[in-house]
């Protein structure tokens, strides 16, 4: 059995009197794993910490068998780690090779032919190979999102913690970035947190579920959309007593529960049907909600 | 997109890094608008100035410290700043804030190789057209190289340093204006306190201790020229002991554990050398402010 890459025991953080993070235990070894949750579930708090960013108040944190409260042990862990952030802004003027090759220097490539062929690597590999002298500001969001992914992607980090990396991206980018992040799979562990269920679905063997700062679902993505099995329906109008109740593309309405509707016809479930029933009551769509 | 994997996690000696790192930040200084402005500037007002014979030669030196100084000052304080919307991820790097701080220090060579270039420029210009010896008022060429310098190369580092220092401890909008607004207060008033009372220690201290000084007035019909108190050898001491200063401050934001002690016991050597620089420089020098007439004779200076 493959060692944890990543180890987190107990974990909690506070800002002043809330809690983000309520004594998480999670173990990563390579592979793509997807985080879930809600705004505020405590996911943005759990990447900073893995980024080494931010300490955490208590528990123990292990990354690639070092210690990040450790400073030189912390030194050696970023080395090692690629970390995009939710939010990532951009010094003023600077082309996307010019940012991402700051970032380089950064990750301590010093060797400067060594250096921008990893810059050049990068930038194609998120597609961004051709307008890599552009300068930022005049890139669409989806491009921007892009070079902030490619800094990340220096030097194929043996731990990468991405916060929605697909946001702002057009399906076919979101296409060719889980080809790319299932590639690195293969290799290091991956930590992919994201609002898209589909992107979980289509790219991660494993998923984390979130909730007011603890974990409520840690397993195989087959195990926990096998857990909706027998509670996903469509029917020709909204079930006032399904959980869950959406009108889809063809007109009928998809409805989540234990009940079965009235000409309701069984369908097989989605990682959303089921993510939506795990947070059961506390999640936000109610029936005659989304069209 | 492409996916290759490349599992090539560097490991550089953190000098190899810092130079690296000095070398973009150099490269963003030298390209920064401002600083090009600054350049610009400082030639153009030396062009304008070349053939110029009026006798306040010694004065040349507010050129390139207002416009490569307090400009280099606000371009070291946007690059330092600059990286902020990325802080995230910058933080997240290997290398460490202070590592980052100090190549940005580094980068301050470049207004000071500005600095240097411009005392070239004007040495030559005083080869070709040579102003009278009476103009150089009590000053030897030693002292003039050394008021020369610290009004250009050393302005232009100093400012810099003081650019970053700014960004890096106060992290309210406006604090470069609020800084550079301070600076010209705390010079003109030293200027102005020696101007009222020439022979005055205090008036001597407080030009002295300040980040730059003029050391000679002319009278307004040109016919003589005073000399004021001070030694020129020794503020520029100070000057570049306030400039190790600077950069000891700005890497101590980030700094911990045995850099921070290191840097501590620097900066505190260095503000022990600045104090007794600045003694030195008010002591020192000529007793008595003096007048220099164009015949070049000379006479104390009593009162202004």
């Amino acid at each position: 059995m493959t060692t944890s890459t990543v180890s987190l025991s107990g974990v909690r953080k506070r800002f002043r009197g809330t809690v983000a993070l309520d004594g998480i235990d999670l173990h990563l070894r390579p592979g793509v794993t997807g985080l879930l949750g809600p705004n505020g579930a405590g996911k943005t708090t759990l990447l900073r910490i893995l980024a080494t960013v931010l300490p955490a108040d208590d528990g123990d944190v292990r990354m690639l068998g070092r210690d990040p409260h450790d400073p030189r042990q912390r030194t050696d862990v970023r080395r090692r780690l690629g970390y995009l952030p939710q939010e990532l802004g951009f010094p003023r003027g600077m082309s996307a090779f010019a940012f991402v090759d700051y970032m380089a220097v950064l990750k301590e490539w010093d060797d400067p032919g060594r250096r921008h062929a990893e810059v050049r690597r990068v930038l194609d590999q998120v597609g961004l190979g051709d307008i890599a002298t552009k300068r930022i500001r005049t890139l669409s969001g989806g491009q921007r999102r892009r070079v902030a992914l490619a800094q990340a992607l220096l030097g194929s980090p043996e731990v990468l913690v991405l916060d929605e990396p697909t946001t702002g991206l057009d399906p076919e980018q979101r296409a060719s970035l889980r080809h790319v992040l299932a590639e690195l799979g293969r290799t290091s562990t991956l930590l992919v947190s994201t609002h898209q269920t589909e992107d979980v679905a289509a790219l991660c063997d494993r998923v984390v579920v979130l909730d007011e700062g603890r974990v409520h679902y840690d397993g195989p993505v087959t195990d926990l959309v096998a857990t909706a099995a027998g509670h996903v329906w469509l029917s020709a109008a909204p079930d006032a007593a399904a959980q869950v109740s959406a009108r889809t593309g063809s007109g009928r309405y998809r409805n989540l529960g234990a009940g079965v509707p009235p000409d309701g016809e069984e369908v097989a479930p989605t990682l959303e049907d089921a993510y939506l029933l795990l947070r059961g009551a506390s999640a936000a769509t109610r029936p005659e909600v989304a069209a | 997109m492409t996916s290759t994997l490349v599992h090539d996690a560097p490991a550089a000696a953190p000098a190899s890094t810092v130079r690296q790192l000095a070398r973009l930040e150099a490269r963003r200084f030298g390209r920064h608008p401002l600083f090009l402005v600054g350049v610009l500037f400082s030639v153009i007002t030396m062009v304008a100035i070349a053939d110029d014979r009026s006798p306040d030669s010694l004065t040349n030196g507010v050129i390139p410290s207002f416009f490569l100084g307090v400009l280099s000052m606000v371009v070291s304080y946007r690059l330092t700043r600059s990286t902020a919307p990325a802080a995230e991820a910058v933080d997240a790097a290997p290398t460490s804030g202070t590592t980052r701080t100090a190549a940005l220090c580094l980068a301050g060579l470049v207004p000071a190789a500005a600095g240097v270039v411009w005392l070239a420029v004007m040495y030559v210009v005083f080869a070709v057209w040579p102003p009278d010896a009476w103009a150089w008022a009590t000053f030897d060429a030693a002292d003039r190289l050394a008021i020369f310098t610290a009004q250009s190369a050393v302005a232009g580092l100093g400012a810099a340093l003081l650019g970053v220092v700014v960004a890096r401890w106060l992290r309210f909008p406006g604090a470069i204006v609020l800084a550079v607004v301070v600076l010209l207060a705390w010079v003109l008033s030293a200027q102005a306190v020696a101007a009222v009372d020439a022979p005055s220690t205090l008036g001597a201290a407080l030009r002295m201790t300040a980040p730059f000084t003029v050391w000679t007035s002319v009278d307004p019909g040109s016919a003589s020229i005073d000399t004021w108190l001070g030694s020129p050898a020794w503020h520029l001491l100070y000057l570049l002991t306030l400039c190790a200063l600077a950069a000891t401050a700005a890497m101590l934001r980030d700094a911990a554990g045995r850099t921070r002690v290191v840097l501590l016991r620097v900066g505190g050597a260095c503000a022990v050398v600045a104090v007794l620089a600045a003694l030195a420089a008010t002591t020192g020098g000529i007793d008595e402010p003096t007048r220099t007439s164009r015949d070049g004779s000379t006479s104390v200076v009593s009162e202004h």
